[in-house]
């Protein structure tokens, strides 16, 4: 399954990189696009490989959620 | 550079504020504000008032600007930690959508595709959009299914119209300051996406009119929306369900045949949410164009889709996260919808000319 989210996400770089090929004109800017692509990639990596590790918005609520007057509410309203 | 008409932005801005705004943040706004969901949406319509007024003051004083432009040329480093402050702002956007697109899709009608897949479709419907002309193919868009969308609504009304129980509603006078304001916090937060159109516009100036009518036109359809809901749900039932809005257009029987009324309505909100991740989109592209000049932005929409694919997931551990952050994740957005736009009116004038 990790092999396979992992080669389907190299898969789609691949084609962006293709469908972009031939039109950069400044090496940087292309290094650029690649940087966003490897940040991309790292990102998915760490997800498919660590599923229950850190997710920052999740744990992001979990330390603001204390500061917050209403935040035992949730979904289901009050009983 | 396509120049945007004045319907195409007001458009923008108002599928901007509602197309998310009907999710699951309904429910947690009808348990804080009872049955005076409306008055939730009177203050936030005030509220975002400021902000557009004080980004359209900004956008007049650097006209023939986009906003990120304006940034880089008064103050190059600045401006430009500015703008990646923002383009983190629409990158956050834009997976918050995809995640709870794909959730809903997941949870509400295909529930043996993975989320991934019906994440991966959106994003490459959104691409299609930006890739190939930029905004003005997404404008163009949004002109025919902004435009079915807000005509659905009062066909809304009109179908549910027999079901309606005025009792729903009371009692009418009977407020709860607190709650409203607890439904105020949520909800200002979605709409307040809006700000984005500001952005946007890169000939000419933002006008504020042209904000106050996006707004009102979010507004309006969602205040109709969220209290037909109250009238035909009511407030306990409404309170508990994940996505409430979605449950109201399920009970519309209009004929024997047209039982299934959810799924026509569902392809446009669809349609409509692709439009607004394509907006997040093409601001994340224009930003990085203006971080680095010359920087080809229709180049740039690929890495940065793939990027946002692998932040929707990243971001939230589950989709019960992505309904209890409705709660605190306002606190970061109000920092982009109100802090930096009073930041910008107040700090960001023209270099004065040197006279002589």
């Amino acid at each position: 399954m990790i092999a396979r989210d992992l080669a389907l996400f190299l898969l789609a770089i691949a084609a962006g990189l293709a469908a972009d090929w031939r039109r950069w004109r400044k090496r940087s800017h292309f290094w650029f696009a690649c940087a966003v692509y490897a940040v991309a990639f790292a990102i998915w990596a760490y997800h498919v490989k660590a599923h229950a590790a850190f997710h920052p918005v999740s744990e992001l609520h979990r330390l603001l959620d204390v500061w917050l007057p209403f935040g035992d509410h949730n979904i289901l309203g009050e009983d | 550079m396509t120049k945007l008409t004045r319907r195409q932005l007001v458009l923008i801005g108002a599928l901007f504020s509602l197309t998310d705004a009907t999710m699951s943040v309904q429910a947690q706004m009808a348990a804080f504000a009872r049955q005076h969901l409306w008055l939730v949406y009177v203050i936030a319509f005030l509220a975002l008032l400021v902000p557009l007024w004080m980004l359209s003051r900004v956008s007049a004083r650097f006209p023939g600007r986009d906003l990120f432009q304006a940034l880089v040329e008064r103050s190059p480093f600045t401006g430009r930690v500015l703008i990646f402050l923002y383009i983190l702002y629409f990158l956050w956007i834009a997976a918050r959508d995809v995640r709870l697109t794909g959730d809903f899709f997941n949870i509400a009608l295909l529930k043996r595709t993975p989320v991934g897949v019906i994440a991966a479709i959106n994003i490459l419907a959104a691409v299609s959009l930006v890739r190939p002309a930029g905004i003005g193919v997404l404008a163009r868009s949004s002109e025919i299914y902004g435009t079915v969308l807000f005509l659905i609504i009062p066909l809304v009304f009109i179908a549910l119209f027999k079901d309606m129980d005025v009792s729903y509603l009371m009692p009418l006078f009977e407020i709860d300051p607190v709650g409203v304001l607890h439904g105020v916090w949520v909800m200002t937060a979605y709409m307040g996406d809006i700000i984005g159109i500001a952005f946007l516009v890169s000939e000419g100036v933002f006008r504020f009119r042209d904000g106050v009518l996006a707004l009102g036109l979010a507004t309006s359809g969602l205040l109709v929306i969220s209290m037909l809901s109250v009238l035909t749900l009511s407030v306990p039932v409404m309170s508990a369900m994940t996505f409430p809005l979605y449950e109201m257009v399920r009970q519309i029987r209009i004929t024997d045949f047209l039982d299934r009324f959810e799924l026509p309505v569902l392809a446009v909100w669809a349609t409509a949410i692709i439009c607004k991740i394509g907006y997040s989109l093409y601001l994340i592209c224009l930003g990085c164009k203006r971080l680095m000049p010359g920087l080809p932005g229709q180049r740039m929409v690929f890495p940065a889709a793939l990027l946002i694919f692998a932040c929707s997931f990243w971001f939230f551990e589950n989709a019960v996260d992505m309904i209890n952050m409705n709660l605190t994740m306002p606190l970061a957005e109000y920092l982009f919808q109100f802090v930096l736009p009073a930041v910008l009116f107040l700090t960001l004038w023209p270099k004065r000319e040197s006279r002589g």
